[in-house]
């Protein structure tokens, strides 16, 4: 905020210098030859590290099979075959377009259905396609034979790109057999012991630090290429070296959100208006690497919107010559929302029945048939959020085929997921002036997770915010956190940070009833302060207290894994509402309106809670309306690897974004939000351009030279 | 020519200062490398995100696309340059509205925001929302600060201040 | 990418800049407010191995009105380093050639305008700038300084010749620009952008000029549809000689503009799309011109 904060590349250490990486121009073949010798006429490059030389395996870097750090199979264009250090960042540029790298070239697929081929060259020895990867519940034939309509349709989802605004960043250096690394990290622990298994050295040799972070959305989970190769050209060159990625590098070599081509059937008893059962499909195209680890779905999520009987879903992830996908912001959520809200959307369309009525009648109620959620507010969610949004006044039935110049329609969606709960842990020290520090392994990454975690503690121990301080961000306080991301830090770490803080004001007020003698039933903490309960004469400040005790400071540790019963599960919820206006001169649309009503179970900071909605739909506008990495035909590179082409929302194209909350209680407390945030999102503003036009609209994003098309005025 | 570096000083938060720079070094690396003001920051390097934005003689532009030689005699003020014994009045409009999320984008919307503020003819040029959108449209946050960003000016702007 | 190393000069005066530009002649580059010229330099596609900085001579920037030397009539002269947004907030421009500050208001971000020139872009001539529309539309004047201590004028219909040519040779500066402005003209600016701040796809510039109720003139300029800005006569035709210009005469002009521009079709969009936009934005610049017609006096 004053400039003082350490990003990664902030960071200036002395002798330190600046590392590239080089990188495959081709996107298939295999590494014959690198030639080195124009870097001798270069003065300043300290040190080159090449596929010839290196056989690091970068584990984080593949789902299934193993990716070398610097490949010598290239995959795509842009794949790293070697990392040079060199005095300043622009010899370092210069060194790695010197070097020259002689390729076998392989013939190279794009896209999935050339991929599929059965002649198709080979991206990995097992072939090109992981999966069917299966998830769902119940007979979905049997639940088929009892309809009386099936709709389906084919939905597509395009690439898109995380995209944070810090681009990929580390340095690195050795204290003798000691590593530090300084990474835009949203996990420190999974860094750390990421980096210890790649290089073959025990975790307890490896700190990573991450102070602040330029945003992620998933792709600075667990450690990253850029770690490793500003580690291994530290090593190297016995110097401090800064990995930096530029913008167009950050696009090209990090990963992206797959695509999905989806097809999507639904089961319907038209006379109740009910949806029986869901059967989805989709092929994913993953780009040359799939660095996704959760769940095994390339899609999900739709399984738990509504009370069918039965769904049935199957995915597969298809590699192709193009760049690698992983992790964003719910990896599998929003293109299985897209689909499910859609066809849901056309079906509530064909019964001639408002959208958001058929949504609440058929909502989800228990999970998967059979298991209790913790906490269910989706029916609020959707009454609250429609009435919030005005979607009474709003909502008419769509024109036949658009008309006029313009054309408004209001739209709604919904989705749900998984709030699991899990480990965490915390360490909260009482401090002989009174003042608290937590410690904890969350990294800010812009949630305010160090804020929240603060609020708990204060909140479970009686004292001030101001009163405490969080340590966070480095790797050697050894504490476990699953990382800032799947929504769950507010869950795991603060469980725990209202254990430890809980267990310490036990341990002080165990203390103090020595002092103050009296049980310590009827002591209790407030404003930092031990008072006697009924005797507004009798307290004690916190400092006092170890002071008399003789202590230095007062310790509580929390290990907590909460465990879910057996036939309960915990979701989030959410249902979104959008108005959007569009031009059907250009087919330009424009959101002129958003409601997002979220169960979220407790809020704990509604400031924070509040701002995460607006990141999440904004982002969804962004994969809606704009958003694509537009993939070369002949090369399958990215050709729009820069901020001009590759658009982002802009401040001038964003509506107000009003949040609802609707606050289940969940015995859990706090359920996750961010994630969900952007599910709902694309499916919400397509039905929305539906309900103005009367144009279905199966793709993402809606770009305007579609709607034309769609709409028949343009003739080809 | 290969080694011949320019030095060239400006004036920079109040301070006369001097760096020695290549031609092509641009302000932001000059800034950010040899005067260790980080504030600003290098997040696409061709002016169109404006995390870089510093404000230069009273107007706010991307010092990734400049060099540091076209600085020369010139006045700049950094985020640095804002923080005095309190923090500045549009630093604390942006906590109270919480328009920072991940902070990477934040210095460049401070001081594109100030450079607005404080360049507005108040007789003629009104202050609603668009045109403070229009002013901070060189601005990118992907965290998605956009309407609290909006709502942190707004505050300022009727403080009066600048 | 890294820049290539170059020798950077500030000169104190047009004759030397120029002599400097001849000197280092296909070596060397003028840099202005270096919004067009240092992302080509960033990705390589230009590797000047000398800089000449114009912002160090003074006079080059000033925006004021002068009497025609030649002509005697009133023009508007601008400094070729007047920026963009200097353009915009200048009271005489927005008077005098609303079409120029409607222009120059939306280039780029407030930050691009606040460092680029209308020299700059001129001279950069891309395929898609606003500025050089505008300069058809208003039939400017460029002034030119050579390295010989000539100086000459050039119609912008002359100037402006292909994709990153204009009609400077070796040795010579874009000074000024000077525009006589269109009396009784209604105008307007629109350009079709699918991302803020991105290249526009389409640019349309238009003046109509009126005498005795009649249209005098008509121009309509279109950037971002060929190699180079172009004015449509055709179109233009259509419109000239009219004392009341229908719905129906908008509609055709928007056509024969629409088959008169030939844009590439790219990984983003198709050249039927952006011909379909070149007819969208036409009409909407002829419309919206033609809305200010009442508020010219009927002469």
């Amino acid at each position: 905020m004053s400039g003082g904060s350490q990003y990664a590349g902030d960071w200036k250490v002395p002798n330190m210098l600046y590392g590239r990486t080089i990188t495959s121009s081709i996107p298939h073949g295999m590494v014959k030859r690198i030639d080195l010798s124009k870097l001798n006429d270069l003065k300043g490059v300290a040190a080159v590290i090449t596929c010839m030389d290196d056989q690091t395996i970068w584990n984080a870097g593949e789902r299934i099979h193993k990716r070398r750090l610097f490949t010598d199979h290239v995959r795509f264009v842009g794949d790293s075959v070697g990392a040079v250090a060199a005095t300043s960042r622009n010899i370092a540029q210069e060194a790695s377009e010197l070097v020259q790298v002689e390729y076998d070239e392989l013939p190279s697929v794009f896209t999935i259905a050339d991929s599929l081929k059965p002649d198709a060259p080979k991206i990995w020895e097992d072939g090109n396609v992981l999966g069917p990867h299966h998830f769902g519940f119940g007979d979905v034939e049997s639940a088929f034979k009892k309809a009386d309509l099936i709709m389906e349709g084919d939905y597509t989802t395009s690439r898109v790109h995380n995209s944070p605004l810090e681009p990929a960043t580390s340095l690195a250096w050795w204290e003798g057999d000691k590593l530090t690394v300084v990474a835009g990290s949203q996990n420190v622990m999974g860094t750390r012991d990421g980096i210890a298994k790649d290089l073959n050295i025990p975790a307890s040799k490896v700190r990573v630090i991450t102070l602040y972070k330029g945003g992620g959305f998933g792709n600075k989970n667990n450690s990253m290429n850029h770690d490793l190769m500003a580690a291994l050209l530290s090593k190297k060159t016995d110097k401090p070296v800064m990995m930096e990625y530029s913008r167009a590098d950050d696009f090209t070599g990090i990963h992206g959100r797959w695509s999905s081509n989806q097809h999507l059937r639904v089961a319907l008893d038209t006379r109740m208006g009910k949806i029986i059962a869901g059967d989805q499909t989709a092929y994913c195209d993953v780009g040359g690497y799939t660095r996704h680890v959760m769940s095994g779905n390339f899609i999900d999520g739709a399984e738990s919107y509504y009370s069918a009987e039965a769904w049935r879903g199957t995915s597969y992830a298809v590699y192709t010559n193009t760049s690698a996908t992983g992790h964003m912001r719910a990896p599998t959520g929003p293109q299985a929302c897209f689909a499910a809200e859609t066809l849901v959307d056309e079906v509530a369309h064909k019964l001639r029945l408002d959208p958001m009525r058929f949504r609440l009648n058929n909502r989800v109620r228990t999970y998967e048939g059979h298991k209790t959620f913790t906490s269910n507010g989706l029916e609020d969610c959707l009454i609250q959020g429609a009435e919030v949004f005005g979607w009474k006044e709003k909502w008419q039935r769509p024109p036949e085929r658009p008309s006029g110049k313009s054309a408004r329609g209001v739209g709604v969606a919904i989705a749900t997921w998984h709030s699991r709960y899990g480990k965490g842990e915390a360490i909260l020290v009482l401090k002989n002036d009174g003042h608290v520090e937590l410690s904890t392994s969350v990294v800010d990454i812009g949630t305010g997770a160090k804020t929240v975690m603060a609020m708990i503690a204060a909140d479970a121990l009686g004292i001030e915010l101001k009163d405490i301080s969080v340590i966070w961000g480095d790797s050697d306080l050894g504490l476990y956190a699953i990382g800032e991301s799947g929504s769950r830090t507010t869950n795991f770490t603060g469980i725990a940070v209202k254990d430890a803080a809980l267990k310490l004001r036990s341990k002080i007020l165990e203390l103090a009833s020595s002092h103050f003698k009296v049980l310590p039933a009827k002591l209790a903490i407030e404003h930092g302060r031990v008072i006697q309960i009924g005797s507004p004469g009798k307290y004690l400040e916190l400092a006092k207290l170890l002071e008399y005790a003789k202590l230095d400071e007062l310790r509580e540790r929390s290990t907590t894994e909460p465990v879910v019963p057996e036939d309960q599960t915990g979701y989030s919820f959410a249902a979104h509402f959008a108005e959007v206006e569009v031009d059907l001169e250009t087919g330009k649309v424009s959101v002129t309106k958003y409601v997002a009503a979220h169960d979220s179970g407790t809020i704990i900071n509604r400031l924070l809670a509040r701002s995460q909605v607006q990141g999440g739909v904004i982002m969804g506008i962004g994969m809606a309306l704009s958003e694509r990495l537009l993939i070369n035909p002949d090369y399958g590179m990215i050709q729009n690897a820069s901020f001009y082409t590759y658009r982002l929302p802009n401040i001038t194209s964003i509506p107000k974004i009003d949040a609802v909350f609707i606050e289940t209680k969940d015995p859990f407390g706090t359920k996750g939000l961010g994630e969900l945030t952007l599910v709902p999102v694309p499916a919400a503003i397509g039905n929305a351009i539906f309900n103005a036009t009367g144009l279905r609209l199966r793709g993402l994003p809606f770009t305007p030279e579609g709607i034309l098309r769609a709409s028949g005025s343009l003739t080809a | 020519m290969q080694d011949n570096l320019i030095k060239v000083t400006f004036t920079i938060n109040g301070a006369l200062r001097s760096v020695e720079v290549e031609s092509r070094e641009t302000l932001l690396d000059a800034i950010r490398d040899k005067l260790g003001l980080v504030g600003a920051k290098k997040a696409c390097d061709e002016a169109v995100c404006g995390a870089c934005t510093v404000i230069f003689n009273g107007k706010a532009v991307c010092s990734c696309m400049m060099l540091a030689v076209e600085a020369s005699g010139s006045q700049l003020v950094t985020i640095e340059g804002l923080k005095k014994e309190e923090l500045d009045e549009m630093q604390k409009a942006f906590i109270q509205n919480d328009a920072e999320q991940c902070g990477f984008c934040t210095s460049g919307q401070i001081l594109s925001a100030k450079a607005f503020l404080s360049n507005l003819d108040r007789k003629s040029a009104p202050l609603d929302e668009d045109s403070i959108k229009e002013a901070l449209s060189g601005n990118l946050c992907r965290c998605g600060c956009y309407n609290n960003i909006v709502r942190a000016v707004q505050q300022v702007s009727r403080m009066g201040l600048s | 990418m890294a820049i290539r190393q170059f020798q950077y000069f500030d000169p104190k005066s047009v004759e030397e800049a120029c002599s400097l530009l001849y000197q280092h002649r296909g070596e060397a580059r003028v840099l202005a407010g270096g919004q067009s010229l240092l992302p080509m330099m960033k990705l390589n596609l230009i590797e000047p191995k000398y800089l000449i900085d114009l912002k160090r001579i003074p006079n080059l920037a000033v925006i004021r009105a002068v009497t025609d030397d030649e002509t005697g009539r009133n023009i508007i002269s601008i400094g070729a380093l007047a920026t963009h947004a200097e353009i915009a907030n200048s009271e005489l421009i927005r008077r005098e050639v609303p079409l120029l500050s409607e222009t120059a208001a939306g280039i780029g971000h407030p930050q691009v305008r606040n460092r680029g020139t209308i020299g700059g872009s001129l001279a950069h001539c891309d395929p898609a700038a606003d500025l050089v529309a505008t300069m058809l539309a208003l039939d400017a004047n460029i002034v030119v300084a050579s390295h010989d201590g000539k100086r000459r004028k050039v119609r912008a219909g002359s100037f402006f010749k292909g994709t990153f040519t204009t009609d400077l040779r070796e040795g010579e500066i874009l000074t000024q620009i000077e525009i006589e402005p269109h009396s009784n003209a209604v105008q307007s600016f629109k350009k079709m952008i699918l991302g803020h701040g991105d290249f526009p796809l389409v640019v349309v510039s238009t003046s109509l000029r009126f005498d005795k109720g009649v249209c005098r003139d008509a121009a309509i300029a279109l950037a971002g549809v060929g190699e180079v800005a172009f004015r449509v006569k055709d179109a233009e035709n259509i419109l000239v000689g009219k004392p009341e210009i229908t719905g129906d005469d908008i509609s055709r002009a928007a056509k024969i503009s629409a088959e008169a521009s030939k844009p590439e079709s790219d990984l983003e969009v198709s050249s039927e799309y952006k011909q379909k936009m070149v007819e969208v934005f036409v009409t909407r610049a002829l419309t919206d011109a033609l809305s200010k017609r009442s508020k010219l006096n009927a002469r």
